[in-house]
């Protein structure tokens, strides 16, 4: 072979042997993101009946359609059914009619992303509301409640789903972090409900909130305090970085505790909103990592009727009313907006608590969903607050307003008196 | 100890001897006789051992015998074969020397009879016995061993022994061949405290009729008796084991040596001496009663290491003469292709070796069940009945074949009555067709010598393989061992007859059926590296690429079949996907051996590495296009060819003696020797890249929980390259769907979405777009009895709050949901149906039954349309399906004409051609 021809042949391996540095790894197979998870139309919750109480499951819903009721205990599924919300929109389903077990899980499938379930329990003894919430993997949290003298404290964890899960719980009390072994690992079976006595395991603590924190599936919680002639029920909600809470004038102070998740020190401010308007920054403070901090609202304007909590991370404040006849609670609404569904409020005693947390007036239609409701109008200045007594029977209200607002209810009655929120809808496109 | 051998002069005759002759076989007595009566020292007596009288001599059975006989005054006994013609002084040398160094067994030198060559000055051993002289053969006696000394052993031909000493020895041992009785003498001797010389003043002439230095079984066994007899304990604890292992490996490296019956010659060596060992231990137990020393006096004069191995050691270096020793110059050209051409089977058999460590996973099991690497159907009837126009179910079923690698493994385990190792059969069949493939196309190529042999590694396991094995694709590895034949055969020059070129057609067809269905992509890819091959190779050129678009054409022709289904976008768009990029350090390697080989090789390693690295820069520069699927497979297929060519063209730099060795030169050998033992890394795992088994037992748990596994699918979800087989996009994650309890090849690749598989795609949409509290009455009308989430991906997210998808700890590793919802995949008869590969059979009614499968008109009896599935009438008992008639058509004169051209490649081919 002569040299020339060597000469090419070895150029050729040459420039061959370069593109091979040429070449890109293979890419990884595109997998697609996973898409933006719609609002949850299932919505589950503890169901504590007892006493000879009567729990309700109350409905509102924006759109019509078929609404199915799975409650479960024990492993088992006790009873599946399902119901029609009619054009009204609204549906009262009674539980212990249909399950017997005094504690349920219950878990709801809704008619559309928009519609809401509450849970009031009633006796002659007892009045109490809660909100069930959709279904997280993620953390939530109870602020507020008590195990002090008197206070009988029960966690209950609502498992209806069909896989166990397993939970991590954490409690804080005026001691700060405050918490026992038993706690560390809860599991909690697929279709059960799994109680845990708090006033036995932390007795004697005045304020006492608590985090649940998912290891596996998913759980709702609930914490049910009872002394012996009331009972409240607040339900754990996800952390967010404000709250709006209601403020009732029952004659008894409130107390708003709020509960920080982040794990470090955490600034926080109250605004007021009063019927004369709106105060900001009425109070402001840091809450110590692993702690609580619990807000006398004595010191609050005269006419306050809500507050908007807003921490520096994530959060969870609560209303708390203890009286020596009353007990109730709930924890806040976590942002305003212009349309709210309200289930549970509804009866004699029944009031619908209004709040402009913006500095634009509003005019806000409230309607009943009950046959023959009317179409209430409202009109709302901006930071001010007002009370609208509900005039008959039914399972809720849709609110909508033209700015946003902040919507809870209350009920009343001989045997007590129940606080809750509403749900605000964040409508696609505002 | 040793002294030299001084002329002895006239000696008294102080000593007293008796003469032994000992009878062989072929030996003439009387001549010895007479022999020993010339000696200048004096004999007294002469008898024969033995069962033939010589005139007046006495005979005697035995040694023995012949002792008891002795007068008294019979000082030593000196034993002589009767084909041996001592020299009148050889006595008179065995006697000075033995009074003079106080010895008490001597021997003489052994020269063969024309007188010129050695046979024996003493011999040391090895540990184990075996007998080394340091003679080369018919080495010529210039006395240059002409030394008094202490050997571990003697010839047994002439010996001078002391009478008492061979008394308290017990004699010869009967049972012992000659060879291995002299030593076993020598060696109880000096157990006995006695020293053991060679005298090589006294010389003999042997006329070698006894054999004694030929090397038999029955030797073997001997000096393994021998052992026993006289090692302690101790010794023998660790030396017995070694013992046989090294036999073993002797016996079995000369088999690759052409000498298989070494190992059957340990065999009965250790057999004889189990038979032997009572007899063995009586005689142990005499000899303790004589030991003064210690095994160590023994080790004095033995070797270390083994003689066995040593001599293995040299026989294969012999192969190797070219390599290791040869100088040009002092051996001639012709010589040195003499030795390399005995060393082609040596490099064979190693690279077989080799390649067997490195597939021994997928020769003696089943196909790990790892990406698209998966054991074969058990109903290769049904494989075969798809593959030519009839339902694939595959996923949620479709009318597309399946890939034509499965129907040929189908149609090949059909052959072996259905047998499901027949992929262990095909792979084995694929390297060794490979390897010889190889190095006959490189042969062709103007490469000889073992190097075309040791390239075959690189080929069938190095960087390409691998990156075909890592893409989960055993096809694609099947298909390298073809890629060899179908450029040689396309490149060959046509037999000159009609009957031999009948042959060849046959021979091309079954190759490019062969490559063509293992890797279709690979025949242009093939055709491509013929085209490269005529720009450097005088006399490759129109001819050969006319055959080349023969060959394409008859691969095409034979996967006809697949071609009318699918089309050939399923070329890139399924099936595995084969990173091009090569590993970093054997990339650089290969390149530097392809361009220091196109800068300093010989003439032939020019043109065959730029070749073989045209070939792999096809290969990697398709690998721009980012394609995947059969495309990526058949350039990775081209590429190990190619990087093969390259690392043959360097490591054939050594051979090319012309040219001197350079350092450039040994840089390229020794990058390729580097690439080489790259490709040797796949020993490790022996799955030649392939992953491990993942799927086997993960979905084990369905033939336990499900009644009728055919009826049952299970949704897979997880990473791509987690998944067996193909898989679906999904929101974040990839799917699949599977049918029954076991993954096969059958089910590997999926066809392009149907209805039903979109309206699944619809139902895993809405699931991860919302909360929906029953996602398994969703998933139920596709018969999806188990979701299996395989990795860390959101969709588990989406059953953690559900209610009747239950989670069962089945299978490690994986989270598996059993779903509360579940309809079989045959459903709607009041009894159930049993499903079928492709169908299903029942009880006979007049009702429907829903096949869960994608809408097809060709499903029956009396088919109708159940949204996105099917509903038949129960009426005949048996779904049926209507193939597709061109497809069947296909498929059977693809059948025949495959089975015509492999006789015909065999009874006709070309014999002149190799």
């Amino acid at each position: 072979m002569n040299l020339v021809l060597r000469v090419v042949v070895a150029l050729i391996t040459l420039i061959s042997v370069a593109v091979w540095t040429q070449v890109p790894p293979a890419r990884a197979p595109e997998l697609g993101i996973g898409p933006d998870r719609a609002p949850s139309s299932v919505a589950a919750c503890p169901v504590v009946t007892g006493r000879d109480a009567r729990s309700e499951v109350l409905v509102a819903t924006r759109l019509p359609g078929e609404i199915q009721f799975v409650a479960s205990s024990g492993g088992v599924v006790l009873t599946e059914s399902e119901a029609e919300a009619g054009e009204l929109g609204g549906l009262t389903f009674d539980v212990g009619a249909v399950v017997g077990a005094s504690t349920v899980g219950l878990v709801i499938d809704l008619p559309e992303e928009g519609a809401a379930a509450s849970i009031v329990t009633a006796s002659d003894l007892v009045l109490a509301a809660t909100m069930c919430t959709p279904p997280v993997a993620a953390e939530t949290a109870i602020a507020g409640l008590s195990t002090a003298s008197g206070e009988s404290l029960d966690l209950v964890l609502a498992n209806p789903y069909a896989n166990d899960a397993v939970v991590e719980i954490r409690t804080v009390s005026e001691a700060g972090a405050d918490s026992a072994s038993e706690l560390e690992a809860v599991v909690v079976p697929a279709r059960s409900v799994v109680t845990v006595d708090l006033a036995q395991l932390l007795p004697l603590r005045t304020r006492l909130s608590i985090r649940i924190i998912p290891e596996r599936g998913v759980v709702h919680a609930a914490g049910v305090q009872s002394s012996s002639n009331e009972r409240m029920v607040v339900e754990a909600v996800r952390p967010s970085p404000e709250w709006l809470l209601p403020v009732p004038d029952t004659g008894t102070l409130p107390t708003v505790t709020v509960l920080p998740t982040t794990g470090v020190d955490t600034e926080y401010t109250v605004d007021a909103f009063t019927d004369a308007g709106a105060f900001e920054t009425v109070a402001t403070g840091v809450v110590p990592a692993d702690g609580q901090v619990v807000l006398d609202m004595d010191g609050l304007p005269d006419g306050t009727g809500a507050v908007r909590v807003v921490t520096d991370g994530d959060s969870v404040a609560s209303v708390v009313i203890e009286g020596d006849t009353i007990r109730a609670g709930s924890p806040g609404a976590p942002y305003s907006a212009s349309s709210w569904v309200v289930p549970g409020a509804g009866g004699s005693g029944a009031v619908l608590r209004l709040a402009n947390p913006t500095g634009i007036d509003a005019t806000v239609e409230l309607r009943s969903l009950v046959t023959g409701g009317e179409v209430e109008s409202v009109s709302l200045p901006a930071g001010s607050t007002a009370l609208t007594r509900v005039s008959g029977p039914g399972p809720g209200y849709i609110v909508q307003s033209d700015g946003d607002i902040f919507v809870s209810w209350s009920l009343a009655s001989d045997s007590g008196f129940a606080l809750g929120v509403g749900v605000p809808l964040r409508i696609a496109g505002e | 100890m040793t002294s030299v051998s001084e002329p002895t002069g006239p000696v008294e005759d102080s000593t007293h001897v008796a003469c032994a002759v000992l009878q062989v076989e072929g030996g003439d007595v009387a001549g010895t006789v007479e022999a020993v009566r010339r000696s200048v020292y004096g004999v007294e007596r002469v008898a024969i051992i033995g069962s033939v009288p010589l005139d007046d001599l006495d005979t005697f059975g035995s040694i023995d015998d012949m002792l008891k006989a002795l007068d008294t005054r019979i000082d030593a006994v000196w034993i002589v074969h009767s084909d041996a013609m001592p020299r009148p002084d050889a006595l008179g040398a065995l006697v000075a020397e033995m009074d003079r160094n106080h010895a008490s067994l001597v021997g003489s030198k052994i020269i063969d009879a024309s007188g010129v060559h050695l046979e024996s000055v003493g011999s040391a051993t090895d540990v184990f016995g075996e007998p080394y002289s340091g003679l080369d053969p018919e080495e010529v006696d210039l006395e240059q061993y002409d030394v008094v000394r202490d050997v571990a052993s003697i010839s047994g031909v002439s010996t001078l022994v002391r009478r008492d000493l061979l008394r308290g020895l017990g004699g010869l041992d009967p049972a012992l061949p000659p060879g291995a009785a002299g030593q076993d003498l020598a060696q109880r001797a000096r157990l006995a405290g006695s020293r053991v010389m060679v005298v090589p003043s006294s010389e003999v002439r042997h006329q070698g009729a006894c054999g004694h230095d030929v090397e038999t079984w029955r030797e073997r066994a001997g000096r393994y008796r021998a052992m026993l007899k006289v090692y302690s304990l101790v010794t023998l604890i660790w030396l017995i084991p070694v013992s046989l292992v090294i036999g073993f490996v002797d016996g079995i490296v000369r088999i690759f040596l052409r000498q298989p019956r070494r190992i059957v010659d340990h065999a009965r060596a250790v057999l004889w001496n189990v038979w032997m060992l009572p007899t063995s231990l009586r005689a142990r137990a005499r000899v303790r009663g004589i030991r003064h020393v210690g095994d160590e006096e023994m080790f004095r004069y033995q070797l270390p290491g083994s003689v066995l191995l040593r001599d293995l050691g040299a026989d294969i270096g012999e192969r190797f003469g070219w390599v290791i020793d040869a100088e040009p110059g002092v051996v001639t050209e012709a010589e040195l292709e003499s030795e390399s051409s005995r060393a082609v089977p040596v490099v064979i058999a190693i690279t077989f070796a080799l390649l067997g460590l490195a597939a021994r996973g997928l020769l003696f099991g089943p196909l790990p069940a790892a990406r698209f690497s998966l054991p074969p159907e058990s109903d290769w009837a049904g494989v075969l009945s798809s593959y030519s126009g009839t339902w694939n179910p595959a996923g949620l079923g479709s009318l597309e074949p399946v890939h034509p690698s499965v129907a040929m493994t189908s149609a090949i385990q059909g052959v072996f009555g259905g047998w499901s190792g027949v992929t262990g059969l095909i792979t084995a069949t694929s390297l060794v067709a490979g390897t010889i493939g190889l190095g006959r196309l490189l042969a062709r190529l103007g490469i000889d010598g073992p190097s075309r042999y040791l390239a075959a590694p690189v080929m069938l396991a190095g960087p390409f393989a691998l990156a075909i094995g890592e893409a989960g694709d055993w096809a694609g590895l099947v298909a390298i061992g073809a890629i060899p034949w179908f450029v040689d055969l396309s490149i060959a020059a046509w037999p000159a007859g009609w009957r031999g070129r009948l042959g060849r057609l046959g021979a091309i067809l079954v190759v490019a059926a062969v490559l063509g269905s293992y890797a279709p992509v690979a025949l242009l890819f093939g055709a491509a590296a013929v085209v490269v091959v005529s720009v450097f190779t005088a006399g490759v050129g129109t001819s050969s690429l006319l055959t080349t678009i023969l060959a394409v054409d008859l691969g095409i022709f034979a996967i006809a079949p697949y071609l009318a289904g699918v089309g050939t976008s399923a070329f890139s768009e399924s099936g595995p996907s084969v990173d091009l990029v090569i590993g970093q350090w054997a990339g650089a390697a290969l390149a530097l051996a392809a361009v220091l080989t196109a800068i300093a090789g010989n003439a032939a390693s020019v043109r065959l590495a730029a070749m073989g690295t045209l070939m792999v820069t096809l290969a990697i520069g398709t690998g721009l296009f980012s394609v995947g699927g059969d495309v990526s497979v058949g350039a990775a297929v081209i590429g190990a060819l190619g990087s093969g060519a390259v690392v043959a063209a360097a490591l054939a730099i050594d051979l090319d003696r012309s040219v001197a060795a350079s350092t450039v030169q040994w840089v390229a050998v020794g990058a390729a020797v580097f690439v080489l033992g790259a490709s040797l890394t796949t020993i490790g795992a022996g799955r030649l890249g392939l992953g491990e088994d993942d799927w086997t037992d993960r979905l084990a748990f369905v033939s336990g929980l499900s009644s009728d596994p055919e009826s049952v699918r299970t949704l897979i979800v997880g990473f791509p390259d987690s998944l067996p087989g193909d898989s679906r996009t999904g929101n974040g994650y990839a799917y699949r769907l599977v049918t029954g309890d076991r993954l096969t090849s059958a089910e590997a690749r999926l066809a392009p979405p149907r209805i039903g598989d979109r309206a699944l795609d619809g139902v895993l949409d809405v699931i991860d777009r919302a909360d929906v509290l029953e996602p398994g009455r969703l998933l139920a009308p596709f018969a999806i009895q188990w979701v299996m989430v395989v990795d860390d991906v959101e969709f588990a997210d989406r059953l953690s709050a559900q209610l009747d998808l239950t989670e069962v700890p089945l299978s490690p590793g994986v989270r598996v949901f059993r779903n509360e919802s579940f309809v079989p995949r045959l459903s709607g008869p009041p009894e159930p149906w049993d499903a079928t590969f492709a169908g299903g059979a029942g009880p006979a009614g007049a009702g429907s039954v829903r096949i869960a499968d994608n809408a097809s008109v060709r499903f029956g009896p009396d088919w109708t349309q159940d949204d996105w599935a099917n509903q038949v009438s129960t009426a005949d008992g048996e779904i049926t399906y209507e193939p597709v008639p061109l497809r069947r058509s296909l498929a059977l004169s693809v059948g025949v004409a495959l089975v015509v051209a492999l006789v015909s490649s065999v009874a006709l081919r070309d014999r002149t051609d190799r």
